[in-house]
């Protein structure tokens, strides 16, 4: 049994950014992590992937991950993702095979899942390699590493070590708890926040702690759910989930710390309306509240099942979050009382050059969504959102090339997972 | 009081989820000088089965269900002890060991089958989260039970699924013993795979699977 002082706790508060950078791989775009800034993504050790080709729900591979990366690397609004056990790799490689996967994949951050303190160190090596040696990774850090703590108020030695590891590298900390509301946690989603609450600052003082002089930043993290009363199943796309991340953004900004967890998420095992609702429930409260990482993408069945059409979908649904964000400015020109006189009754809009200026900036433009007339709808064939999805998802996979990593680095990459086997 | 009163007020008691009456009606029934064996069964175990009948439904939520199950323990403890006494068997449907593979400490899941095989009218005996394999070994010799449920939640400890069967074949335990295995990864291939006599995907596949291990006994 450990007690951590109030002190000690505000110490270690002290020490830490309200915002932070971290950046793509190859430069082109850093994500400002804390304040305002909303970003959608994925994280996530599922082992399961329903088939965009049979609807079928399989086994996950080595070969589902590369190319999960490789959408979530095309698709404009996500943008961190780190997705899929691959079955087929040995247990012990399995970790560093999917960060290994996702780095070559894709640009964009990874949230790097490991378990044990070893592990960790040859994933810090790796991102190393990529962004040029470890003090690079340190001042331009290219992922983020994730600590998942076990309620209640449990520290896993082994979680506890990799937390360690991770820290005195110096990456970036996002450390969620996901007490369920009903199991192991209180009933009450305040009583469940009180715990999550513990067990992330719990984790801050850790984190801080084993980093020395020069802490890396933390991020507070919540995937916070609840029972399903009937079953006794696992529900994240419920209501009280949706209140549970917006509550916890809240309390993250209490403290001047960036906040991060699950939302855009489903316990619906298939594409379909319950699916669409709750997606974009789970998207649009935390995102309103602040959360600034928000993570669920392509995922399926809770965080059991991936699926690439999902991810199509999400990206959709993220971006019509980004567009309500982004809220709407009211001045002189908008307000636009010089047009509506100037058109007077009975004119129209649509040839205006105020309506091709502003047409853009302010109304989004989806990618999926139909918004076509019934007519046209039936004369395309009357195609579901699924399969359009399906279509972008292959076409996607036939056309996008990712930027690859260098020769040498993916040489390096390799020789660092044979010496970490070697050792393990 | 009639006995018919009092084994319908044992299984209001239950129904009710409250311990203290299901405790103080146990008493009364020893008083009484009625069967233990008969109290545990129409009274207190027909409360919990009605339960769980409607939480089978959907009805009744999962708290509930376990809060009537532990009202049903606290009178039969009670009971037990009188049973004990007389040298009565108590007609259990059968003795389940349930336990929680070692490097695991999911413990949801398995806690709900233990709750659904009591209200099937099992007798449970729970050994908790992350058992050595030795211990499911001894365990199994200690009590004999009908058959041994196996909990793994992931797929770096469903070999231990594996590892328990293998050590009861060595301690010559295994056709003494039905076993059944459960948790998330764990597929009707891997139970074959892995010689395992049953699988249950969720508590209510989990209670057909082991009544109809029972009657296959
Ligand atoms: C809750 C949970 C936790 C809680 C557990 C709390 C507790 N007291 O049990 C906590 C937070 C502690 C936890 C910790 C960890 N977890 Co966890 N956890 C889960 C989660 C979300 C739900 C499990 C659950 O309770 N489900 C609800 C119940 C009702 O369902 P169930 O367990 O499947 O049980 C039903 C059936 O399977 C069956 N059944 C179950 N047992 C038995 C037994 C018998 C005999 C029979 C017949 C039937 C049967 O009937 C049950 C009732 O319907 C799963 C995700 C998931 N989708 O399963 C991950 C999951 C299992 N966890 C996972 C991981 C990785 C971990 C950690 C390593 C995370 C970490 N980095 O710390 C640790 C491991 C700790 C350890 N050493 O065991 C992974 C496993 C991945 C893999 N490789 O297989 C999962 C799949 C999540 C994921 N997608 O990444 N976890």
């Amino acid at each position: 049994m450990a007690r951590i002082s109030e002190s000690l706790v505000d110490e270690c508060l002290r020490k830490m950014p309200r915002e932070f950078e971290v950046y793509y791989r190859d430069g082109s775009k850093r994500l400002r992590i804390g304040g305002d800034a909303i970003y959608f993504g994925s994280v996530g050790r599922m082992v399961r992937i329903r088939d965009p080709e049979t609807g079928e729900i399989r086994r996950l591979t080595l070969q589902d991950v590369e190319e999960l990366a490789r959408l979530a690397d095309a698709l404009e609004h996500v943008d961190f993702f780190t997705v899929g056990e691959p079955l087929d790799v040995p247990l012990e490689l399995r970790g560093l095979q999917l960060l290994y996967a996702t780095l070559r994949n894709s640009v964009k951050p990874p949230i790097v899942e490991l378990f044990t303190a070893w592990e960790v160190r040859a994933g810090f090596e790796m991102l190393s390699a990529v962004a040029g040696g470890p003090e690079e990774l340190r001042c331009r850090p290219i992922g983020i590493y994730i600590s998942v703590l076990n309620s209640p108020l449990y520290f896993d030695p082994r979680i506890v070590e990799a937390l360690i590891e991770a820290s005195r590298c110096g990456l970036p900390i996002w450390a969620e708890s996901g007490p369920i509301a009903g199991a192991n946690s209180p009933i009450t989603l305040a009583g469940t926040l009180t715990l999550n609450n513990a067990e992330v600052l719990g984790a801050l003082v850790v984190s801080t702690l084993a980093g020395g002089d020069e802490p890396p930043p933390f991020i507070y993290g919540t995937w916070a759910r609840s029972i399903d009363l009937r079953s006794g199943d696992i529900s994240l796309g419920n209501p009280e989930f949706s209140l549970l991340k917006a509550c916890t953004a809240q309390i993250a900004r209490f403290y001047g710390l960036p906040s991060g967890g699950g939302g855009i998420i489903t316990d619906s095992k298939t594409i379909d309306e319950q699916s669409g609702y709750e997606k974009l429930h789970t998207a649009l409260i935390p995102a309103l509240a602040g959360l600034n990482l928000i993570s669920g993408m392509g995922l399926l069945a809770a965080d059991a099942i991936a699926s690439p059409e999902q991810l199509i979908i999400d990206d959709e649904v993220a971006a019509l979050t980004k567009r309500i964000l982004r809220g709407l400015r009211v001045d002189e020109e908008r307000i636009a009382l010089e047009e509506i006189k100037e058109v007077r009754w009975r004119g129209d809009f649509l040839g205006r050059r105020h309506t091709l200026r502003y047409g853009r900036e302010e109304h989004w433009v989806p990618r999926l969504s139909d918004r076509s007339r019934p007519e046209a709808w039936e004369r395309h064939g009357a195609p579901s959102l699924n399969y359009k999805a399906g279509e972008e998802v292959r076409r996607l996979l036939r056309e996008h090339q990712p930027k690859p990593l260098p020769r040498d680095v993916e040489d390096e990459i390799k020789r660092i997972m044979k010496s970490y086997l070697r050792e393990a | 009081m009639e006995k018919e009163e009092l084994l319908k007020r044992m299984e209001e008691a239950v129904k009710a989820y409250d311990e203290e009456e299901a405790r103080r009606l146990a008493e009364e029934a020893i008083r009484m000088g009625l069967d233990p064996v008969e109290a545990l069964e129409k009274g207190l175990a027909k409360g919990l089965r009605e339960v769980g009948d409607r939480f089978g439904r959907g009805e009744a939520f999962i708290t509930e269900l376990i809060a009537a199950a532990q009202a049903m323990e606290a009178g039969a403890e009670i009971l037990n002890r009188e049973i004990e006494r007389r040298g009565a068997a108590r007609e259990a449907v059968g003795r389940f060991l349930i336990g929680t593979v070692e490097g695991d400490i999911h413990s949801i899941g398995k806690n709900i089958v233990a709750t659904m095989l009591k209200a099937a009218g099992f007798e449970v005996i729970d050994i908790g989260v992350d058992v050595p394999t030795q211990t499911f070994v001894e365990k199994v010799r200690e009590f004999k039970p009908d058959i041994l449920g196996l909990s793994a939640l992931m797929t770096t400890t469903m070999m231990k699924q594996k590892e328990v069967i293998e050590a009861l074949k060595e301690a010559g335990l295994r056709d003494q013993v039905k076993v059944i295995i459960g948790g998330a990864p764990v597929t009707e291939e891997w139970a074959r795979e892995i010689g395992a006599d049953a699988v249950g995907l969720d508590a209510a596949s989990a209670v057909e699977a082991s009544l109809r291990l029972i009657g296959a006994k």
